[in-house]
């Protein structure tokens, strides 16, 4: 990394060189004094999904993202999985925590926000896209079709 | 040479990216420095995680490739299903979304007195401070007696040059040949790797038709992993083209010649792929840390995976002796532990007292179908280690058509989850 300050025979940069230093000032006060801030409940343990839902449950590619959902649903769907005959690898990843860790992992995922890059996000996307689409296709349709229908009315006239 | 403290950081971007960031690590001065050790699946994790939740730490991870070339899905390089490409792993989300300063180089030393370490970068020898260093550096492997020579009789256990060379081996295979595999004593990387990559080539040869065969010999007394859908495959779908020898311990070996003598008899092979038994990584062993009973892996404490030997050295993936198993998956969850108990450490508060990890491997078996493979272990707090939970571990019923395609996320995701 080259220093901020580099060239001091560019008049411009003398000019800068105080915005540049307050500027330095900011970052380095953001960096200092920061408050102890105890890792949220869950966290660690929710981090565990994110092999296969993503970082912070946000998926890239076939599994379902799991963040920004009701922390009531989560837990609810998490703990008939850890019950029901196991079928899944979903069934018996879910048996590796007690019910107490399967509620901090759901109220953990339901804080963060909601994915926006996964591929059930993606594919809904891609149907309200060529839903609309359809639906201009149609409209134009339609109005070709009166357009040619007045135009005919009026060589029959 | 001393890094220039100002070089060394990146200081000006990495402040700039730490805030985007958390504000979680409380500190009055500088921030904390962690060195990682090897951008593999537990190193690129921790980075990333340490960036992700530690806000104003200064992550330096220094690894030896340009790249990393994942173990995960090289059975299908092998086999000509994947391309190099396809496991390619590059650290430019760690260095730009992540701030994670990422050195090209190898370490060869460290002084844990000094809490620093010397690496060769770039052909200069420098030397690093650390407030917290995490190795990642996963399995070396131990050198069988003979003349052996792994240009010669690759493992391709390290995804790669040695990657490539078996497949070209492989494709380069005659009529009426052998093809010989050996599986080195547990405790190795991937328990269910071996009898994976036995079920690709004898559904290589099978589709090849010109009679070759495959030869396992496993060191152990029965397969280590999947036992029920690895043995229906050895002894139904390839009880043609496969045979499976256990208790075939490597006793020496001539690379050259392409003879094995093992427990279980001699044995020749056209292509030999011997994966060798394994210990810890090099500069784990170097350092004094392969400090477990067998001297080969090692003693980590799981709340925190700090060594036995030094706490502010952390000892994570492959090399640990913790009794998990040896898996990418595990290593990134092990990662996360230990990302998470080193913010707190720095904000001088006690790790978590029940962390949980997982670990999931999915193994074709046809290059249509895959089963699967999981495990999740609690802290036991009586014995101070990570206990296997039983209701959570199981192989699949059968391979399936769905199974592979759930590996391909999956592997998408982890892919994503350490390196993007
Ligand atoms: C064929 C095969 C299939 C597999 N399939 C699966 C699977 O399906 N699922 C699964 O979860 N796991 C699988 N694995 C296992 C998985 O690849 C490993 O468990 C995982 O890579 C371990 O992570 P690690 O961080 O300990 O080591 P690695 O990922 O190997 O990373 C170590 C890194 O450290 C670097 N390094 C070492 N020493 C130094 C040094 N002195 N200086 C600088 N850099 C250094 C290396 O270059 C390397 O990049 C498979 C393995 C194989 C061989």
């Amino acid at each position: 990394m080259k220093p901020l300050i580099s060239n001091p025979a560019l008049p411009l940069r003398t000019f800068l060189r105080p915005i540049r230093a307050l500027m330095l000032v900011l970052l380095a006060l953001s960096l200092i004094g920061w408050v102890s801030a105890e890792p949220p409940k869950g966290r660690l343990l929710a981090s565990q999904c994110f092999q296969c839902h993503g970082t912070n449950g946000q998926a890239v590619g076939g599994f379902e993202s799991i963040s920004g959902k009701s922390a009531r649903e989560l837990f609810e769907e998490l703990s008939e999985m850890s019950k029901r005959r196991p079928e899944g690898i979903m069934d018996l990843q879910a048996r590796g925590y007690t019910p107490d860790q399967l509620r901090q992992i759901s109220e953990y995922l339901a804080t963060l926000p909601r994915s926006g890059n996964d591929d059930n996000n993606g594919s809904l996307v891609e149907k309200v896209k060529t839903e609309r689409k359809e639906q201009q296709a149609k409209k134009r349709n339609r109005l070709k079709a009166r357009r040619e229908r007045a135009r005919s009315r009026k060589t029959r006239r | 040479m001393k890094a220039n403290r100002r070089e060394f950081l990146g200081m000006a971007g990495m402040a700039m990216a730490g805030l985007g960031l958390p504000r979680s690590v409380k500190s009055n001065t500088v921030a904390p420095r962690v060195l990682v050790v090897g951008g593999g699946f537990g190193g690129a994790t921790v980075a990333k995680y340490l960036r992700l939740w530690g806000g104003n730490i200064e992550v330096t991870l220094i690894e030896r490739d340009p790249s990393h070339f994942s173990c995960i899905l090289s059975n299908l390089v092998v086999t000509g299903n994947l391309q190099m490409d396809d496991i390619e792993l590059g650290y430019e989300a760690l260095q730009i979304r992540w701030g994670v300063n990422v050195v090209q180089g190898e370490v060869l030393q460290i002084d844990p007195a000094a809490n620093e370490l010397t690496a060769s970068v770039g052909g200069s020898s420098i030397t690093y401070p650390y407030d917290k260093l995490v190795l990642s550096p996963g399995v070396e492997f131990i050198e069988p007696n003979g003349n052996y020579d792994p240009e010669l009789t690759p493992h391709a256990w390290k995804a790669g040059p040695q990657t490539l060379l078996l497949k070209q081996m492989l494709s380069a295979m005659g009529t009426r040949q052998t093809y010989l595999l050996t599986i080195p004593k547990s405790p190795y990387r991937c328990p269910p790797g071996p009898y994976e990559r036995a079920c690709g080539i004898a559904d290589y040869l099978t589709k090849k038709r010109n009679g070759s065969r495959i030869v396992v010999l496993d060191a152990n007394p029965s397969i280590q992993a999947e036992p029920k859908n690895f043995g229906n495959a050895f002894n139904g779908l390839y009880r043609d083209v496969l045979t499976y020898v256990p208790n075939a311990g490597i006793l020496s070996v001539d690379s050259a010649a392409g003879t094995i003598e093992t427990a279980a008899g001699n044995f020749a092979g056209d292509v030999v792929n011997l994966i060798p038994n394994q210990r810890a990584g090099k500069i784990v062993t170097d350092s004094g840390l392969a400090n477990d009973p067998t001297g080969r892996w090692a003693t980590v404490d799981p709340l925190t995976y700090a060594s036995s030997a030094f706490p502010d050295i952390h000892i994570l993936g492959d090399s640990q002796a913790t009794g998990q198993p040896k898996s990418g998956h595990m290593a990134n969850a092990q990662a996360k532990v230990c990302a998470d108990a080193i913010i707190r450490a720095f904000n001088g508060e006690a790790p978590d007292p029940t962390p949980v990890t997982a670990s999931a491997c999915f193994s074709p078996i046809t290059s249509e179908k895959a089963s699967w493979l999981t495990a999740s272990y609690q802290y036991d707090p009586v014995s101070k280690s990570m206990k296997r939970v039983d209701a959570s571990f199981a192989e699949a019923d059968q391979p399936t058509s769905d199974g592979m395609q759930q590996m391909f996320q999956w592997a998408r995701n982890i892919f994503a989850d350490s390196f993007g």
